[in-house]
């Protein structure tokens, strides 16, 4: 009898508004539970060493590998692949163009202020910033090796030399910031990190990815964004910008560049995508969004019964926040790692 | 797959979480003895049926009985539209006596009684679904009826029309439900084991109404995609729940007990008559190419075979191809690989008049030159296939590698003897067939020849698919949808006519043909279904 292990999603994202045609709703369920969905394949790792491989049968693919993308590169976020030194931080601060909006550190609270260069005091390199003090502004000089108390904005963190370029990703700290921890968000909004492939038709997921189809709440206001504003899509990014989702086409059969690091989630959007796809896949974890209208979904829903049956080493449950739509089929099971 | 925005895809979740699908079970007296009385006779003689004497009839007897039960129109209307495959099975059913004695009563009191139907004014199907309608009636009334056949969407559609009350009523393939629209009701016109699993486990309505005759035997529900069985997905606030996806079809009415199975009331290919029929082109055709094909059952029952060898490819509409600048709106045709058409795209297939579409405007394009230079294409070719069948293909490839030929094999000798190839690619290989067929001191003759006309047919080729997008762009892919064909004009000349069909099925079996039979469709297909 194989043994069952228990996948939870810690991090329920709540308060996701949707755009209905014009009028911004709740999210209804289905939007909440694959966006969960994502955040508990993200925090597997916790839960087994195996991989894990999730398949999903919904009445239509749109916008699930994409929302599953969502919870997991959020759920991520929060694991900083390596704390950046004060040295390397200090760097990146000191590309920044002057007058670049920043946030300071100061007795576990967060105060806004701005660059304003560099300088050397008594020998030491300090990050020198303005502060508000009242109505003034005062300038401050913060230390080469306290540097880490002032935090890149995300999106406001824009290089100089990339200001006149036009960017795909807007200015929407506030929406970033509801799926992206605090603590990372400068690792986010500056680290270049495969998190999540997406295998399937890319022009549709480009699309549904550059939408401005959901909002986020904070007190009595509300904050749009795009998917792509938290998935960091590379193929929608400019070279040099910090990303952290990759989209491949299926029609290619391509896999991903070798010079990358395999992400920690793949997902193949579409019966099409899974059955061309490489099996020699080794990401941790790998998740199938079937629509159950394709015209390979058959072949590709036994096909996968007959994987479960090959290769699994053992069963899940996932524990979520959300409860699965009653039309969403799912089908999970640990592998061993290749 | 298609782009279904997210407030319609929150539509399909509403529709999808809860259809309720309610089957309502159908008597009709003599259409029940009737179906009844044909399935019983072809279970009980299942071998003298094999002989292919009684095709006509049988596919006859069947067809009627099918389309009766499929089709919401009267039988009398249904019989007015298959009279061709009525005539030719009373022609067969007149030699019955003469070939099976011993069954030719039974024969004739089964024609009979398909003919008495034929005359009825009698529509069970849509009179129930226009009750039902009416009953439903609500202010959006958005509503559709799901056929199984779209050949019949403009008739249904025009017969429901012809009454105002109805006008609002749509009629769809299987195929529409793919896209996001959602519906009031879905009236579904066959028993559930006639339509995709997604009609009930995807459903775009929240009310699904099934009608079928109460002696066809129909699934009870639908089942777990997965067939290794399913996650145990809970949450924190409620108890542990093992989902049952399994769909239940209600039904309203009673099923008889005499019951016949749902997918044996459905026309079948006959596989063995094609493969047949394909011999016996093959026989008729002096060095035929032979190929590989895959055999692509297209809508209203018609077939085509299309290349599979190599990285063959054929022109396709997807309707489910979208691209960034299109509303979804509009039909887009590619080339794709054969091995990557499936059910749901349409298939561009040349018509009328048999030769290959681009070769007259191609023509057109040459002008007076037009005949010289293909007299020239054809005099060389008939040399090499002439030649090759004196020496045989391993002498002559073995004889072309060492006059310099580099890329001589199976695949591309066949290729320099076809029709279909204009020449080789490289001008050593063509330098290398004219000294193999003794004419290299008109080698470079021959060879601008051929260039020209390449040159012309990819020009062609260009204004076919110009013509053809503008065409397309007029039709709009929902129409496509609805009716699963269409048929398109390129020029005035009927040479340059186009069917734009839906693929229905992909028979797995590959078939060795003669390349003439390629991309075009296989004629009588009528005859070819049981």
């Amino acid at each position: 009898m194989a043994n069952k292990t228990t996948i939870k999603s810690d991090r329920a994202i709540p308060g996701l508004l949707f755009n209905n045609r014009g009028r911004w709703l709740e999210a209804p369920n289905w939007i909440d539970f694959f966006v969960d969905l994502g955040c508990a394949l993200a925090s597997s790792k916790e839960f087994t060493d195996e991989n894990l491989f999730v398949a999903i049968a919904a009445p239509t693919r749109a916008f699930a590998a994409n929302l599953i993308a969502l919870g997991a590169v959020s759920r991520l976020s929060q694991t900083v692949s390596a704390k950046p030194s004060p040295d390397d931080h200090f760097n990146r601060i000191s590309a920044l163009k002057k007058g670049t909006v920043l946030q300071r550190i100061e007795k576990q609270k967060r105060y806004k202020c701005a660059f304003l260069g560099i300088e050397t005091f008594q020998g030491t390199q300090c990050v020198k910033v303005a502060v508000n003090m009242g109505k003034n502004k005062v300038a401050r000089l913060i230390p080469k090796n306290r540097c880490l108390d002032i935090i890149l904005n995300g999106n406001e963190a824009i290089y100089e030399d990339k200001v006149t370029r036009k960017r795909n990703i807007l200015e929407r700290p506030e929406f970033t910031r509801h799926f992206v921890h605090p603590v990372c968000h400068t690792d986010f909004a500056l680290e270049k990190r495969l998190d999540c492939k997406i295998i399937g038709k890319q022009n549709i997921l480009k699309v549904e990815a550059k939408a401005e189809v959901l909002a986020v709440r904070s007190e009595d206001q509300f904050h749009k964004g795009t998917l792509n504003d938290i998935l960091r899509i590379r193929e929608l990014l400019s070279q040099d910008d910090p990303y952290r989702t990759q989209f491949l086409s299926s029609r290619n059969g391509d896999t991903y560049s070798a010079t990358d690091n395999s992400p920690f989630l793949t997902i193949y959007d579409g019966a099409n995508a899974y059955l061309k796809s490489d099996s020699a896949n080794n990401c941790p974890v790998t998740a199938v969004v079937l629509d159950k209208t394709e015209p390979n979904f058959e072949i590709a829903a036994q096909n996968i019964s007959d994987t479960f049956i090959k290769r699994r080493t053992g069963q899940i449950k996932l524990v979520l926040n959300y409860q699965a739509p009653q039309s969403v089929d799912i089908l999970g099971f640990t592998e061993a790692s290749k | 797959m298609t782009y279904i925005e997210l407030a319609e895809a929150c539509g399909v979740y509403e529709c999808a979480e809860r259809p309720k699908i309610n089957r309502h079970r159908i008597a009709h007296n003599a259409l029940a003895t009737f179906a009844i009385t044909l399935d019983r006779f072809m279970a009980n003689h299942k071998e003298e049926l094999e002989d292919d004497f009684w095709n006509p009839i049988v596919r006859l007897l069947k067809r009627r009985r099918y389309l009766m039960q499929a089709v919401p129109l009267s039988f009398e209307a249904i019989a007015a539209s298959d009279s061709e495959t009525f005539e030719k099975g009373k022609a067969s059913l007149r030699r019955v006596q003469f070939v099976f004695p011993q069954l030719a009563d039974e024969a004739q009191n089964l024609f009979n009684m398909c003919h008495r139907l034929s005359g009825l004014n009698d529509n069970p199907l849509g009179d129930l679904i226009q009750s039902n309608f009416l009953e439903s009636e609500k202010s959006s009334n958005y509503s559709a009826i799901l056929i199984r056949d779209s050949r019949w969407s403009h008739d249904i559609e025009n017969s429901f029309g012809s009454d105002k009350r109805f006008r609002k009523l749509h009629v769809i393939s299987p195929e529409c439900l793919r896209a996001g629209t959602c519906y009031e009701n879905i009236y579904c016109v066959g028993p559930a084991k006639w339509f995709p699993d997604h009609v009930f486990s995807s459903a775009r309505s929240l009310s699904i109404h099934l009608y079928c005759y109460n002696w066809i035997k129909d699934r009870q529900s639908i089942p777990n995609p997965f067939r290794a069985g399913s996650v145990e997905v809970t949450t924190p606030k409620s108890s542990w729940t093992k989902r049952d996806s399994v769909i239940s079809l209600v039904d309203s009415g009673r099923a008889d007990e005499r019951l016949i199975e749902a997918e044996d009331v459905i026309p079948t290919i006959d596989i063995p008559g094609i493969k047949k029929r394909i011999r016996e082109t093959a026989d008729t055709e002096d060095f035929a190419q032979e190929v590989q094909a895959r055999l692509f059952v297209l809508e209203g029952n018609a077939l085509v075979m299309l290349q599979t060898e190599g990285n063959s490819s054929h022109l396709v509409i997807d309707p489910l191809y979208w691209h960034d600048d299109d509303e979804g709106a509009e039909a887009t045709v590619n080339k794709v690989l054969t091995s990557e058409i499936e059910p749901g795209m349409f298939v561009l297939i040349r018509s009328g008049g048999g030769g290959d579409y681009i070769e007259p405007i191609a023509d057109e394009i040459l002008g007076e030159r037009a005949q010289d230079l293909r007299a020239l294409q054809q005099h060389w070719k008939n040399l090499l296939k002439q030649r090759v069948k004196e020496v045989g293909i391993e002498e002559a490839i073995s004889e072309l590698k060492g006059l310099g030929s580099e890329k001589a094999n199976n695949v591309n000798l066949g290729n320099w003897m076809s029709a279909r190839s204009i020449k080789t690619r490289d001008y050593e290989d063509f330098e290398a067939l004219m000294e193999f067929i003794g004419i290299s001191e008109q080698c470079e003759s021959f060879w601008i020849a051929a260039e020209t006309i390449h040159s012309a047919h990819r020009s062609a080729g260009f204004s076919i698919r110009r013509a053809l997008i503008d065409k397309i762009s007029q039709t709009s892919i929902k129409d496509l949808q609805k009716t699963g064909s269409a048929e398109f004009s390129v020029g005035d000349s009927n040479e340059g006519s186009m069917l734009v069909l839906r693929v229905k099925t992909v028979v797995q079996d590959l078939f060795t043909v003669p390349e003439s039979s390629l991309g075009k469709l296989l004629e009588g297909s009528e005859d070819l279904w049981r």
